[in-house]
């Protein structure tokens, strides 16, 4: 799955930290979704959504 | 539902949340060699022996805990991580045991006495190595 979670993080100048603080996840989470190696599960895609106030689809799209 | 703080996130399987379980394993570790001691060296009435025997429970109990507390304080890529490492770990002791266990009938290598110690180490040795490259992984 692709996502464009850095540029939306980097829009806000949050760091990994920052942002994994506000999801309360570690730090190696955020870089794995950012580097597309871990797709997250929906309820932690819902709160990305939430947070940047997106549709989920607009963060995470189909990569097939 | 509770979800994490940033110091308990910080407390899933991070650097800092290994210390806890490391040493309540050395605890353990150390009062089963203790025990043995005591048993080789002195002779002790059979109440005092089953205190003894025992007692090293009380701290390998400490460790349980601890590592099922990281496990409920990890986030969810820690998780699949720890499983990974695990779903490593344990089949990687099964074949070492057979291996072994196959060259020893075999008269290829003498008999190694592993002993659960000997088990453990293997099976920590594994699930470290697991860890390792299922963190690279993610990386």
């Amino acid at each position: 799955m692709k996502n464009n979670l850095r540029e939306l993080r980097a829009a806000r100048e949050w760091s990994q930290g920052d942002l994994a603080d506000k999801l309360g996840v570690s730090r190696q989470t955020v870089n794995a979704i950012e580097t597309e190696k871990y797709d997250p599960s929906l309820p932690l895609a819902f709160k990305l959504a939430r947070l940047f106030k997106r549709p989920i689809e607009e963060i995470f799209t189909d990569a097939g | 539902m509770k979800t994490p703080t940033d110091s308990e996130s910080s407390c899933g399987f991070g650097p800092h949340a290994a210390l806890p379980p490391l040493l309540w394993g050395l605890a353990s570790g150390l009062s089963a060699a203790a025990a043995t001691v005591l048993f080789v060296f002195f002779k002790m009435p059979l109440p005092l022996r089953a205190v003894v025997a025992v007692l090293p429970l009380l701290p390998s109990l400490g460790y349980v805990f601890c590592v099922v507390r990281m496990f409920r304080r990890a986030d969810e890529l820690q998780r699949r991580i720890q499983l990974e490492s695990l779903g490593f770990a344990f089949p990687a002791t099964a074949i070492l045991v057979m291996a072994v266990d196959l060259l020893e009938q075999a008269k290829i290598m003498p008999g190694i006495h592993w002993g659960w110690s000997g088990l453990v180490t293997a099976m920590c040795l594994f699930w470290i190595a697991g860890w390792v490259m299922a963190s690279r992984r993610y990386r």
